[in-house]
């Protein structure tokens, strides 16, 4: 690592593109974009977790002053299809017979301002009949347990490949199976020892300081203009065409800066109320939810997760059977895609002969849970890494040891049909076991009833998406100005920067000449969604493409017009080089193409090959590894755990802006962080207790560990341009289990429930203590 | 022990609040006659608390905005007793050489939320505003204060206690906060298992000169709960258990429970004891 | 004399060195204000109850959540925002430092974040890291994991200390 070519824009600590507009205030969210005459839209939420509604009386609402559409389900049933979803298609754009969370949607008003609207909706009259409610995910499928849709919605289960499938309803509550086998199950007979534990995962809220938002014009009755805090904006166009029936070139779904997302800025949140009410009003409609309505909107997934292994005494690992259950709250949004990842996600990182995984999305009576930086993984990082150093303890063997022991090869396959490891997984291990001064560990001194330890882990997903394919064009004028357009959002990662180097690079040009045109789907080429870590993975190598396609054409029409092969040439600076003489393109392209100039246009597609060899129809683009090591002192007489120390490295591939990378691992590492000391959204029932900005504890400056560090290893596998991989999600994910396994170094309890808050420390000592 | 408001059935907004007429009196008279007079009235200080009760259901008929009154800013040493004046910021308060009565008191409210809110946010907002995750109501109650009240209709007292229990006097306005100095008066202000939980711990002696101490656990749901010592005795562990024996054992909310809430209260509380008695020297 | 204001007003403040007059409402908070305005967007809206402080502006020098601040307070007082910060059209050392340290990612909190460093660093030229780590816990980053915004808080320390020498 680190002995890469230098390059002229790949690797530099140049500013990011988007640095001025950020830091003078200049940027432009979609909470910033305003339409003449636009209304404001609210919505009124269930107070009841689960209930018939009875009747909804608007008439008082509708008559109010100011008040220009007033929408619920009499209004949606006019609507050609009011429901959306992922695979499934459960979730109303407003509620229709029953409610099934407290803050589900009920009605919402457009009206002249935010005043007027909610005024109008507190005139609503709902009469409700409540229902029992589900909450609990281990007894949901029990006979009497209330059952939150009677009836099938429609949905879909994609096609899968060897070893993988998925099923809609299994059972009561139950929106979707997802399972993977591989290998013999008679695996477990060999085995000298088989293990079998239960983790807990708890939730979090996205807590995106950009609340979900949009503004949605359908004033004309056959053109929709939506502008979006969004990350996904081609397939909410579609989402939308479908709800609608509207043809898609007649939706112009429009990207800002997206003020942070964390995967909850998947698939249509505020945009089909929006849609609805300006299509009654006739005038563009802004629906800008509150942070506290965040919470009611999108979750990450609690989870159980019963993980069986089965070892040989040396530490061999042979078999691995699971059961995880994602808590998915009351609709299914994109929790069967996240219980594809935690299903086929649990082996982590290391050589198994036999695998089986089942994942349940239970639907609860909460907020629906979907997408979340870590997107499954998280959860089974948790369990796994968690476990691992359990079953070392108990051989007696070293917990570093253990890991590499088993951990996959560079280049093989993660499971069979799979794509190879791309990373050195003892590489970073080592690094972080030196950096962390693992093996010195036991002379941490202890001080009084605070003792200290360490722990290890290795955090694991496949990333870049599942067949996903992507687009880009690159045009450049006759200045040499370039124009690069693709899909992806700039959702705070960097990918207008990376992206934008990877274009100057190929072109031979500084990146200040190159824009990044504005995210619109009437312009810019198809792209499934900036999600998976997959920018500078799958859209990067699209982009790549179409750079070097862009390159090449200007090389053969420079090569024509200087009557050469065109491998004589380069181009440097909007020049032509052949040997050491220099031809500007400028007068070239003019004396060619006339007076009024030419753009030169290179498009650029990539997409992994589907293979049904693959478990999931098609290989993994890049594995992501996050490596992580935590230093903690146990307050034995609290119960409090302070994270001394914390070091997190990911593999950046090829690094195309290192501090982007560096900021991608250390934001990832403090979510993880939060996550495992405190940060969780308490459920009193179905009642969301601290769903607030007040309650609900982020972590602050104050939070970090008095030594915190990253180092983005650069190991040059990647199959993105230049050999890079995705960033983003993999910083978060070894966090939780290695404060956990520095817990179990330092005070020899094992906590199996996140957080790991002082309560459960302390429980854990006196039941060791006997009591 | 704890209430937890319904889920946003309107998301409300600070918006959502018609104009109301403002008063900027120049004095504390001019400020009474003024929550006497004027139409609902909601005296305003540093503003750090009001937008959010806005959006809570708080209703806004007047507004008495107090920043003119800096007569009630400051912390002052008069008569055996220490006062806060109402609008004194926690920043005013960490900083004010009179807070040095109280051993403890200006490093506590030094730590007060963070800089930003430590900077604009007033002692008696933070009391009045009666929310279990704010922290005055802690130390007032821990160092026995008295909020002292305004009205047309005379002055009134409400103990620190109180505060959860009464409302103040119709139309009053809270001045100062007042503290006993009794005799070697000390605070100790725990905050390393904030947000879960929190406490302070004021040590004095009586006038026979006998050792007493009074605790104070809070959480961010649950009303300040005190706890009073019997300090006989140097064992910092068994004046802590003994005291805790006095915590109800509902005392506990969504975030922790009662057994741990009594466990490492009392750990902290002996540790607090330690602290304040080698701070005595 | 006890002043008063009906519920609509004419306002005058100085925003980021030029005088402002306009009529306005009581129940207007600054936030609003600036945001309706061309040149106040700068100024971004979060959670809109004090707590995450991505509004901080600077009122007469102190750091506050627009959100929480009525119009009418900042009546003949200076007010001075993200979009204030630049010198003579060059980005301000504070600004530089966040941007050359790459101390945001999505950008949200980052113009609250400039002016809480501003004000810490008109407050103490040269802080403590224990300092920076106190103010810089006043807003929320939910991106970056603080590590680089605490970076270029040293760094703009170090730079302005420099300009001013």
């Amino acid at each position: 690592m680190n002995d890469l070519p230098p390059l002229r824009t790949i690797g530099r600590p140049d500013r990011r593109v988007d640095a001025g507009e950020k830091v003078s205030g200049q940027a432009v969210y979609t909470v910033d974009i305003e339409l003449p005459g636009m209304l404001h839209a609210k919505v009124l939420r269930s107070p009841h977790g689960h209930a018939r509604i009875a009747s909804i009386d608007a008439s008082a609402a509708r008559a109010m002053p100011g008040v220009h559409a007033v929408l619920t389900r009499d209004e949606t049933a006019a609507i050609r299809m009011p429901v959306y979803g992922y695979f499934i298609k459960d979730q109303p754009v407003v509620a229709t017979d029953k409610v099934r969370y407290e803050g589900d949607i009920v009605a919402a008003v457009a009206a002249e301002d935010e005043g007027a609207a909610n005024r109008a909706l507190a005139a609503i009259r709902v009469e409700y009949e409540p229902l029992p409610v589900v909450t609990d995910l281990e007894s949901a499928s029990d006979p009497d347990a209330a059952e939150l849709f009677e009836e099938p919605p429609v949905g879909i289960v994609p096609k899968y490949g060897q070893g993988a499938s998925g099923e809609l309803r299994p059972r009561k509550n139950v929106c979707y199976r997802f399972s993977y086998e591989t290998g013999p199950a008679d695996a477990f007979a060999d085995c000298d020892h088989v293990f079998e534990d239960v983790f807990h995962f708890s939730r979090m809220h996205h807590f995106h300081l950009e609340p979900f938002v949009c503004v949605a014009d359908w004033s004309r009755e056959d053109r929709i203009e939506l502008w979006t805090s969004c990350q996904n904006p081609f397939p909410v166009r579609k989402e939308i065409a479908r709800i609608f029936g509207l043809a898609e070139n007649r939706i112009a779904v429009r990207v800002p800066y997206i003020g942070g997302g964390f995967g909850s800025k998947n698939g249509c949140k505020s945009e089909p109320i929006a849609l609805a009410l300006s299509r009654l009003a006739g005038r563009p409609v802004r629906f800008c939810m509150s942070l506290e309505e965040g919470f009611l909107t999108n979750t990450q997934h609690a989870a159980i997760l019963k993980v069986k292994t089965g070892a040989m005494a040396d530490g061999t690992l042979v078999a691995r059977e699971s059961e995880i259950l994602l808590d998915s709250g009351a609709y299914s949004d994109g929790s069967p895609l996240v219980a594809e990842k935690a299903g086929y996600r649990i082996p982590g990182p290391y050589r198994y002969r036999h695998i089986k995984s089942d994942c349940y999305c239970v639907m609860t009576n909460t907020a629906p849970a979907g997408p979340f930086r870590g997107f499954g993984g998280t959860q089974t990082s948790w369990a796994c890494e968690s476990q691992i150093d359990m079953i070392a303890h108990r051989l007696g063997i070293d917990p570093c040891e253990m890991r590499r022991k088993n951990l996959i090869d560079l280049s093989e396959p993660f499971v069979p049909g799979e794509s190879g490891m791309d990373s050195d997984l003892r590489e970073g291990l080592d690094l972080v076991v030196r950096e962390l001064g693992y093996r010195r560990r036991h002379e941490l001194a202890d001080c009084g009833p605070v003792k200290r330890g360490m722990g290890l882990a290795i955090g694991f997903k496949d990333g870049g998406g599942v067949n996903k394919p992507a687009l880009a064009r690159i045009k450049v004028s006759t200045g040499g100005d370039i124009f690069l357009q693709c899909g992806t959002a700039e959702i705070g990662q960097g990918a207008h920067t990376a992206l934008s180097a990877v274009v100057a690079e190929r072109l031979g040009a500084d990146r200040s000449r190159v824009r990044y045109m504005p995210v619109d789907t009437d312009h810019s080429p198809f792209d499934q969604g900036t999600n998976a870590s997959s920018a500078i993975s799958v859209m990067g190598q699209a982009v790549d493409r179409a750079a070097l396609a862009a390159r090449r054409q200007i090389l053969d029409f420079a090569a024509e017009m200087l009557d050469c092969p065109a491998d004589e040439l380069d181009l440097v600076d909007w020049k032509i080089r052949r040997g050491n003489e220099a031809f500007p393109l400028a007068p070239m392209i003019m004396g060619y193409y006339g007076g009024t100039g030419w753009e030169f246009v290179g498009e650029g597609f990539h997409k992994a090959q589907s293979t049904h060899a693959a478990p999931l129809e098609a290989p993994c683009v890049f594995w992501e590894i996050g490596w992580g090591g935590a230093q903690v002192a146990v307050d034995t007489e609290t119960g409090k755990v302070t994270v001394e120390k914390l070091f997190v490295t990911g593999d950046a591939g090829r690094a195309i802006h290192p501090l982007a990378c560096r900021g991608q691992d250390e934001g990832a590492a403090v979510m993880g962080l939060s996550q495992a000391l405190f940060e969780r959204m308490i459920y009193d029932g179905s009642r969301l207790v601290n769903g607030d900005a007040l309650t609900y504890r982020v972590p602050l400056a104050d939070d970090l560990p008095a030594d915190f560090r990253s180092v983005t290893q650069e190991q040059g596998h990647g199959p993105g341009p230049f050999g890079a991989k995705g960033m983003g999600e993999g910083g978060m994910l070894p966090v939780a289990s290695a404060i956990a396994n520095a817990i179990y170094d330092a005070v020899g309890v094992r906590l199996t429930e996140l957080p790991l808050s002082p309560e459960r420390v302390l429980a854990a000592l006196a039941e060791k203590n006997g009591g | 022990m704890y209430e937890v408001a319904q889920a946003g059935l309107i998301a409300a907004s600070y918006r959502d609040i018609p104009p109301f007429p403002v008063i900027a009196p120049a004095s504390v008279e001019e400020a009474v006659a003024a929550m006497a007079d004027a139409e609902a009235p909601v005296p305003y200080a540093g503003g750090t608390d009001l937008c959010g009760a806005v959006r809570e259901g708080k209703k806004i008929g007047t507004l008495i905005w107090l920043k003119r009154l800096d007569e009630l800013r400051g912390v002052r040493v008069a008569d055996g007793t220490l006062s806060i004046g109402a609008l004194t910021t926690h920043a005013g308060g960490a900083g004010a050489d009179a807070a040095g009565a109280i051993p403890g008191l200006a490093e506590a409210l030094s730590k007060l939320g963070k800089m930003r809110i430590r900077l604009s946010g007033t002692a008696g907002g933070n009391l009045m505003a009666r929310h279990t995750r704010y922290e005055m109501s802690i130390l007032l109650t821990a160092l026995g204060g008295t909020a002292h009240f305004a009205s047309a209709e005379g002055e009134a007292d409400l103990t620190a206690a109180d505060i959860w229990e009464r409302a103040e006097p119709p139309r009053s306005l809270l001045t100062r906060l007042s503290i006993p100095l009794a005799g070697d008066l000390r605070l100790d202000y725990d905050r390393s298992l904030r947000p879960l939980m929190t406490q302070a711990l004021a040590r004095w002696t009586d006038i026979s000169g006998r050792p007493q101490g009074r605790a104070v656990i809070a959480t961010e749901y649950l009303r300040p709960f005190a706890l009073d010592l019997e300090l006989a005795g140097t064992d910092a562990k068994g004046i802590a258990a003994a005291a805790y024996e006095a915590l109800p054992a509902d005392f506990a909310d969504p975030a922790s429970g009662n057994d741990w809430l009594r466990r490492a209260g009392a750990a902290i509380l002996a540790r607090q004891l330690a602290r304040l008695e080698a701070a005595r020297g | 004399m006890a002043e008063r204001l009906g519920p609509r007003f004419d306002l005058s403040f100085t925003l980021n060195g030029a005088s402002v007059s306009v009529s306005t409402t009581t129940a207007t908070a600054l936030a609003d204000l600036l945001r309706e305005r061309r040149d106040g967007r700068g100024t971004r809206l979060a959670c809109e109850r004090a707590v995450c402080g991505a509004c901080t502006v600077l009122v007469d020098d102190v750091p506050r959540a627009s959100c929480a601040v009525f119009a009418f307070e900042v009546e003949g007082s200076t007010v001075r925002t993200v979009e204030g910060m630049a010198e003579d059209g060059e980005l301000s050392p504070v600004q530089a430092a966040f941007a050359d340290n790459a101390a945001f990612q999505c950008g949200f909190c980052t113009a609250g974040m400039i002016v809480l460093t501003e004000a810490l660093l008109a407050r103490d030229p040269d802080p403590e890291e224990a300092a920076i780590r106190d103010w810089i816990s006043s807003n929320i980053c939910r991106c970056t994991g603080y590590s680089l915004i605490l970076e270029a808080v040293r760094d703009a320390a170090r730079r302005k200390r420099e300009t001013a020498e």
